[in-house]
């Protein structure tokens, strides 16, 4: 029983995070456009990721709400804290002055809080990933069985 | 999922990641990789780090010098100057009091020493102070000075200050004077390519030995040079080809908060006026240039300011890798700031 509460916090975590970041990069759109485009990495791509980036989120968020796509929706999590992560380390080491445009209250975090912040989501999502086993296969199979 | 599973996938997507930014790294512009347009004469004068001031906390910044003394402020502390001498040793602090009977935008405030006058202006309210480094009295004065956002001294009675106009939100030069007429605005100087605020930014100085005033363009190859009621005496070119600025301005909001919206190329990173010439801090490489060369050091190219004619340039090592964010001339050296350090080079022929 607890495994299932464990990848329930954590579904419900992430949907608050990406919920989050995605409406207020939505809401702030110009600006979310703008901050991407001055990191010299990505401002080629500055125009189509300002608008995908929240997109993925929302959907990734929807998946986490269905039993049936929880599974694609924790890899998906995975996958996209791991390209953020990454992103974070690549800007710090090569210009470090860059903003960050994840919005709201993760703006204001240094980028040493963020790092840490990403990497705790990182964990969350093996966490999820490991403790989730799809329990109404398992049930429907024994019934099946049974008779 | 199963352990071994677990793993498996969360291995390939870290490597898909690294892979993944490794490609946008590959792809990306990197300004000084390329090449510019340009050559450099190196001469033979060599900078050599003769002394250094370790400065303990951050928002220093050059004030002024005399001499024999080098004045440094500090943005969190608008009455406070360090003094140090030219080998940077008899540093002083020195503590002067500003009236705080009204309310002022003191973050915003700027200091300017020109022995034995201080200056602090702050251009929002705007207030404007004066003093003198004997009785460290500050006392308010230019009552009838407007807005402004960066202000230079050119004599106890009158500043050459850079504002921006109301209507079309555009950097504008003018003078500000004590006598009348109290303001004198000269809106042909700086001269709008992209936004007219970010693209027309750069660097006021004031050369006391000619009279001469210059504004150097930060995004573009061009300065001007301007007398003391800013009138235009003429415009020069620098010796990069960048004729007009790259770079790019996004309206974020429809209360006209404007940003970069991308990484602008920075053209010239500084610069000072010393005995008619102009000592200009270079962001770009040129083209007969070492990348390592460029890479360790900072370089800064010299101008004949009345023939109009580039000189040569100088590198200066860089100090722990660091680039100079300000520097001054004075006699055979230069005193550069970095971020913690004040470094005095000797430039000998």
């Amino acid at each position: 029983m607890t495994k299932r509460w464990i990848v329930e916090i954590i579904c419900i975590l992430f949907i608050f995070l990406f919920v989050y970041t995605a409406v207020s990069k939505f809401i702030d759109y110009r600006n979310f456009r703008a901050i991407i485009g001055q990191s010299p990495l990505i401002t080629k791509l500055s125009g189509p990721l300002s608008f995908i980036v929240p997109l993925i989120e929302i959907v990734i968020s929807v998946m986490l709400c269905l039993p049936k796509f929880r599974r694609w929706g924790l890899m998906s999590s995975f996958i996209l804290m791991i390209l953020f992560t990454s992103y974070i380390v690549m800007l710090v080491t090569f210009s470090p002055h860059v903003p960050c445009s994840c919005g709201g209250v993760i703006s204001a975090m240094s980028w040493q809080q963020h790092i840490i912040f990403n990497l705790v989501f990182v964990i969350l999502a093996l966490v999820g990933l490991y403790y989730h086993d799809k329990p109404e296969n398992k049930f429907n199979k024994k019934i099946l069985t049974k008779a | 999922m199963t352990p071994s599973q677990l793993f498996k996938f969360a291995t390939i997507c870290i490597v898909g990641s690294i892979l993944f930014l490794a490609l946008l790294y590959a792809f990306m512009d990197k300004p000084n990789e390329q090449t510019n347009g340009f050559h450099r004469e190196f001469s033979s004068t060599e900078a050599v780090l003769e002394s250094t001031l370790h400065l303990k906390y951050d928002g220093y910044y050059l004030v002024g010098n005399t001499e024999n003394h080098i004045y440094i402020g500090n943005i969190s502390v608008p009455s406070y100057i360090l003094s140090t001498g030219i080998n940077a040793t008899d540093t002083q602090s020195i503590s002067v009091k500003i009236p705080t009977t009204e309310k002022w935008a003191w973050k915003s405030a700027r200091m300017s020493v020109d022995s034995p006058f201080v200056y602090i202006t702050e251009g929002i309210t705007p207030k404007l102070f004066i003093g003198n480094l004997t009785d460290k009295e500050m006392v308010p004065f230019m009552k009838r000075s407007s807005y402004f956002t960066h202000s230079l001294n050119i004599s106890p009675t009158s500043f050459a200050v850079r504002s921006v106009t109301a209507k079309t939100r555009e950097n504008i030069l003018m003078k500000i004077s004590l006598d009348s007429p109290f303001l004198e605005k000269n809106p042909e100087a700086l001269q709008k390519q992209v936004d007219g605020l970010f693209c027309t930014d750069g660097w006021l100085k004031y050369d006391k030995q000619t009279g001469g005033i210059v504004y150097l363009y930060a995004y573009r190859n061009e300065y001007i040079a301007l007398d003391t009621n800013l009138n235009i005496q003429f415009r020069a070119n620098t010796i990069d080809t960048n004729t007009t600025a790259k770079i790019t301005i996004a309206n974020t909001t429809d209360k006209g908060n404007y940003i970069f919206s991308s990484p602008p190329t920075f053209v010239n990173a500084g610069c000072d006026i010393y005995e008619g010439r102009l000592y200009i801090l270079s962001a770009l490489r040129a083209d007969n240039e070492k990348k390592t060369s460029f890479r360790k050091n900072n370089t800064i190219d010299v101008y004949s300011i009345k023939q109009k004619k580039y000189l040569g340039s100088i590198y200066i090592p860089r100090y722990n890798g660091q680039s100079i964010r300000e520097f001054i001339v004075l006699n055979r050296r230069i005193v550069a700031l970095y971020e913690h350090y004040l470094c005095i080079y000797n430039i000998t022929a």
